[in-house]
């Protein structure tokens, strides 16, 4: 990838995940990795941002609040699934409460594997979305020079 | 390690007997319930500045209604609304009654069923 | 007196990391009370002991929580161990502390970097963060993993560390050391900081130990308790004292934990000195028995407690754990009332949250 023609925000949300791969994911943040050298800002506001990073799996509780931050994202967005839980429900698929992989909910685009996932494959799972985010710009339309 | 002894303790005493702890310097650190097919108990763990520690047992049964001694030990109020929660044990004057709200899930008492037959 | 409001307090918020949810009831600016809610990331992985045999468990238990990963491992398995009756190896003793201690660094410089970051210090957060790589290189290449280890086992560990690699590990360490130094001062000494910190969020003696406060925002507010007196794994052989401050408000907490991250370093130090050369695991044989144990250990959040039920089979009846944040959740509670506003974010840090720790 020669150059990014948008700096992407990016909203993390933590289901209900074991921490491991939250650390991961503000470690990335951080000097040894940063993820800022791409532009990529880490957002609180869900309305800023064009990527959503889901850590953990779904369960009764935050089925909802996953929705409603995906829900008050604008379009276009991409949604990365980061770690084993939030791709399929990891080592706790076999519990009562957890319903699986964060894509029982929202539509995932990007699924990050590990447990915990690195923080390098958090950044190219962050970089394959931007690829994601400038398809669907196309698609919708508008042309990203 | 000290702390492995669990002395046991019915529910019309468990008030007083807390009263008594609270008396004697130990201060609450956990209370947990655990159902096994063969039986059903609440452990209360506490202890004293100088790390020693006491338990209690109590038998209980699913819908039983024990009091609560979160009139003695504010922090019982989180123990006891968890076991609410997740066994369907009821406690009466709870501090801050949650009615079944604090845990949310999508098995209502999961930990009231035991295991047994769900073993591979 | 002003009108009441309620403010929704998380669970997805700049400032956490975590879903934490609190109704906060306002008068003006000031809190009067506090409502928490939790659940979000209740999994019910206590139930799982069912499904998994008592050693695939220590797996399942590490992932309680990321953060403090090795200390629920090394927990379970002491308690499987007290069960079975099992005397491990001194060698892997000590290594467990290593790592325990290690853990212990690398949490205390998150949670300050995430302080710094609530204070709006974010060149300060960074500065945290980068140094606490160094410690995670430190775990990559004894244990395999940055944050999620799997190097306990019932009996043991599953890894050594030779000699020379501990020595350098020390020569790491006493570099990390030099470099929190320098940001502690911040920590410590920045008029900023103390006008936030400082007489904020006051819990009193008695009311910490009342309210079964456990760990840093025990010892904050003056009570000298640390599991880690019990003298489990090789702590009984390790020179130390409790860290205690005796304000009891968020500069105290503060306090507590850079004081702490060099006592652990010291530990450390110790460790390697006195470790001594042999097995780093027993074998072993059967199932848990009839019976029941319970132990008690010094997380970097305060003390945890796990519960163990073995029935003579594989598989245990039933394993607990009390995680420290659940016994801070009531001390947090009193905290609050009183409170600016802009000041929550600071006062539900200062107790270390850990929400997956809490709801399993």
């Amino acid at each position: 990838m020669s150059y990014l023609p948008k700096s992407p925000w990016l909203v993390h949300y933590d289901a209900s995940s074991c921490n491991g791969c939250d650390i991961e994911v503000l470690a990335c943040l951080t000097p040894l990795y940063d993820v800022e050298r791409f532009g990529v800002l880490n957002i609180g506001n869900p309305k800023h941002a064009d990527i959503f990073v889901v850590t953990g799996s779904v369960n009764e509780q935050n089925k909802s609040v996953i929705k409603n931050i995906y829900d008050q994202m604008a379009d276009p967005k991409v949604v990365v699934a980061v770690g084993a839980c939030a791709t399929s429900g990891g080592v706790f698929r076999e519990c009562y409460n957890v319903q699986g992989g964060v894509d029982k909910v929202i539509p995932v685009d990007v699924y990050v594997p590990g447990c915990a996932a690195r923080p390098e494959a958090i950044i190219d799972g962050v970089v394959q979305a931007l690829g994601v985010l400038e398809e669907k710009y196309k698609n919708m339309g508008k042309v990203a020079k | 390690m000290t702390g492995q002894t669990f002395k046991p303790v019915t529910a019309a005493e468990i008030v007083e007997k807390t009263k008594q702890y609270a008396k004697d310097g130990y201060r609450l650190i956990q209370i947990h319930c655990t159902k096994t097919p063969q039986e059903m108990f609440i452990i209360y763990t506490f202890e004293k500045i100088d790390l020693s520690c006491e338990n209690l047992k109590m038998d209980v049964q699913v819908g039983d209604t024990v009091p609560s001694i979160s009139g003695v030990f504010f922090g019982a109020v989180l123990y006891e609304n968890e076991i609410h929660d997740l066994y369907g044990v009821n406690f009466s004057d709870l501090a801050v009654d949650f009615k079944g709200t604090f845990y949310e899930t999508s098995v209502k008492q999961a930990f009231a069923q035991t295991g047994a037959d769900n073993k591979e | 007196m002003g009108e009441r409001t309620i403010i929704p307090f998380g669970p997805q918020h700049p400032v956490l990391p975590e879903p934490l949810h609190l109704d906060l009831i306002l008068e003006d600016e000031k809190v009067v009370g506090a409502v928490p809610s939790i659940g979000f990331v209740h999994r019910g992985l206590e139930k799982l002991v069912e499904k998994r045999d008592f050693h695939e468990m220590v797996y399942v238990i590490e992932r309680v929580c990321g953060i403090c990963s090795f200390i629920h491992g090394q927990g379970y398995c002491q308690t499987v161990e007290g069960l079975m009756g099992i005397e491990i190896p001194e060698r892997a003793k000590y290594l467990r502390t290593i790592w325990a201690e290690l853990s212990r660094v690398h949490s205390h410089i998150l949670w300050l970097g995430l302080m710094a970051d609530a204070y709006g210090f974010e060149s300060l957060f960074m500065h945290c963060w980068r140094v606490r790589e160094k410690v995670l290189d430190i775990f990559e290449e004894t244990t395999g993993g940055r944050v999620i280890f799997s190097v306990c086992r019932v009996g043991g560990v599953w890894k050594d560390i030779d000699n020379d690699t501990l020595k350098r590990i020390v020569t790491v360490l006493k570099d990390v050391e030099k470099e929190i130094k320098e940001l502690s001062d911040v920590f410590i000494k920045d008029y900023t900081v103390q006008k936030r910190t400082r007489g904020v969020g006051v819990l009193t003696y008695q009311e910490a130990i009342d309210l079964g406060a456990v760990g840093p925002t025990l010892r904050g507010s003056g009570v000298p308790m640390d599991m880690r007196k019990l003298g489990y794994a090789a702590y009984g052989e390790l020179d130390f004292e409790p860290i205690v401050e005796k304000d009891g408000d968020c500069y105290a907490r503060t306090l507590v934990r850079v004081r702490e991250v060099f006592q652990s370093l010291d530990l450390i130090y110790q460790a390697v000195n006195k470790i001594p050369d042999g097995e780093i695991a027993t074998k072993v044989r059967g199932n848990p028995p009839a019976g029941e144990f319970i132990s008690r250990l010094e997380q970097p959040r305060g003390q945890v407690i796990y519960y163990a039920k073995g029935n003579g089979t594989k598989y245990l009846d039933r394993f607990r754990v009390r995680t420290p944040t659940f016994a801070n959740i009531a001390p947090l509670l009193k905290m609050l009332p009183g409170s600016d506003l802009a000041d929550v974010p600071i006062l539900a840090l200062t107790i270390d949250p850990c929400i997956s720790c809490t709801e399993r």
